[in-house]
């Protein structure tokens, strides 16, 4: 008689969780129709007027911004020679040695804001960055 | 890129490394890249000239309508880069009004103009939608909006969330609570606080980071350079301080001027901490020494760095007061002791101080190779703040030169 209550028990049990398990699954995986916020919102941005594009290096003032990381303004050294070189009437400024206070990596947006009104007192056409890390 | 207002830009890529390779080696670098800096320079054109998407309006918040299950639902917001990855609180209507609820201020409030780099707009419905998200409640949103303000608020020293967010240095942000709100919203303080199943630290400590990474765009590889990364980039370290255990009496915030009864998020950022594991020490004067050398990692934190944080055990808390060693006493001895030789920091390449060297200023007097050089600039860069339950474990977080400095301290009830 046990075994039968046993053996009772267990269908019964079997049962019902074949009865629940599929409702519970289905509730957890149901297509569902949802309406959500976009959690990204809107950016805010200020746009800037692009400087002219030029055609041709010649006679260009050319800037040379470092941004402190190592070995950045060798490479920038050596750009600044193979501009001379190629492009001798180009005027090649090296905003690094010029404007020290340039090189540290900017602090807050007013930093950087900062620093490229020191970068434009020299007028330049064009400027090149080193950003490296 | 566009979060300064340019459509587009002209880039050259120079292949990594850059840095720790020999001058000949650069200077070929430059060789090879020249003619693409030539032809970036003078034949690029942009591919735009105008930003789409810009300036909307961001209140109300866009709705989405997705059809599917609840594992899909979760693969849009990360498609979409919603999300980081984990599963989220889906954010729908209902759940945001149930949010804004948490606080007495207007849902289009904007509570940062532009959070960097993607320059994200946070109204006070978005910190609310991102606040679900993160399985936050609406009683947390005081709190959430205190952390928002202090992320954007520019450091005296330091730097901006731009800086902390989006370097290859492993940062992340630290957040810590202090006041009476610690209890009443079970902020855990005590035991695993800043870690384990802690349900309401990791929700707040989830949003910080879904808002950085969503809103803000902070992520890798584009807005977030960071070279490995590190847990605390996805779940941001969230505790509270237990003013319960320590000894001294005094709350970080209450140095700093505010009121006992203050409620106060304290917004701090710097590298990975360092854990300080001394079952040992019997005078608090060994037990410094072991921290000031816990200290001076120069790969951690190299030097006249902004400081940073111990996060104090309560065993090293009243171990160190046990002999009336006051908190500024400390911060002295660690200042005098925290020191390393010049010549094992971050060497400065040709006799110049670049980014990442030990440089230091003039006014430190001639350095020989055997210089000792101190990990800050002065003894109140080192703070000092009770987190945790029992053992003989505290934490050093470098502020590195990453995070604002001093931390930023915001009132929550402003928020309420």
């Amino acid at each position: 008689m046990k075994k039968g209550r046993f053996t009772g028990l267990t269908v019964f049990m079997i049962i019902a969780a074949w009865l629940v398990m599929p409702a519970y699954a289905s509730a957890k995986e149901a297509v569902q129709q949802w309406e959500v916020v976009n959690p990204a919102g809107v950016i805010k941005v200020t746009p800037i007027k692009m400087a002219p594009r030029i055609d041709s290096l010649e006679g260009k003032t050319i800037a040379l911004k470092w941004n402190s990381k190592p070995n950045g303004n060798i490479y920038l050294d050596r750009v600044a020679e193979l501009l001379k070189e190629k492009y001798p009437t180009a005027n090649v400024v090296k905003i690094y040695e010029l404007e020290p206070t340039t090189v540290p990596q900017s602090a807050n947006q007013d930093d950087s804001n900062r620093k490229a009104k020191l970068i434009a007192k020299y007028k330049p056409d064009i400027v090149i960055g080193a950003q490296c890390d | 890129m566009e979060s300064f207002g340019a459509a587009d830009m002209s880039f050259v890529t120079v292949p990594h490394p850059l840095g720790m390779i020999p001058r000949d080696e650069v200077r070929a670098k430059a060789d090879a890249s020249f003619a693409d800096i030539v032809k970036a320079a003078t034949v690029w054109k942009p591919g735009r000239t105008t930003i789409p998407g810009a300036n909307k309006i961001p209140y109300p918040l866009e709705t989405v309508k997705f059809k599917g299950t609840y594992a899909q639902l979760n693969k849009m917001f990360y498609d979409n880069k919603w999300s980081l990855g984990l599963p989220i609180i889906p954010p729908t209507k209902e759940a945001v009004a149930r949010m804004l609820k948490g606080t007495s201020h207007k849902p289009s409030e904007i509570v940062w103009d532009a959070i960097p780099p993607r320059n994200g707009v946070v109204t006070v419905e978005l910190v609310a939608a991102t606040g679900v998200m993160a399985g936050c409640k609406p009683e947390h949103m005081p709190v959430l909006l205190a952390i928002v303000e202090g992320m954007k608020t520019t450091p005296k020293k330091g730097r901006e969330w731009r800086a902390l967010t989006t370097t290859t240095h492993h940062t992340a942000p630290l957040i810590i609570v202090s006041g009476p709100i610690v209890k009443e919203l079970d902020i855990a303080y005590g035991i695993g606080a800043m870690g384990p199943e802690m349900p309401v630290n990791n929700a707040i400590g989830y949003f910080v980071n879904l808002l950085g990474d969503v809103a803000g765009g902070s992520r890798p590889p584009d807005g977030d350079k960071t070279t490995q990364g590190w847990v605390g980039n996805i779940i941001a370290t969230v505790a509270g301080e237990n003013i319960d255990a320590n000894p001294w009496k005094e709350s970080w915030p209450v140095e700093r001027g505010f009121k006992p009864a203050d409620n106060v998020v304290i917004y701090a950022g710097g590298g990975m901490p360092v854990n300080q594991n001394d079952h040992a020490s019997v005078d608090p004067m060994d037990l410094l020494e072991v921290m000031a050398n816990t200290m001076n990692s120069v790969g951690i934190t190299r030097c006249f760095q902004d400081g940073g944080v111990w996060i104090l055990g309560p065993e090293h808390a009243s171990q160190l007061a046990s002999k009336g060693w006051s908190k500024k006493d400390i911060r002295e001895y660690l200042y005098k002791n925290a020191r390393a030789p010049f010549k094992v920091q971050p060497a400065m390449v040709d006799g110049k101080c670049a980014a990442t060297a030990c440089c230091p200023p003039a006014d430190f007097g001639p350095v020989t190779p055997d210089t000792l050089i101190p990990v800050c600039k002065n003894a109140d860069q080192i703070e000092l703040v009770v987190i945790g339950g029992p053992g003989k474990q505290s934490q050093w977080w470098s502020f590195t030169e990453f995070g604002p400095f001093p931390p930023i301290m915001t009132k929550v009830d402003k928020w309420k």
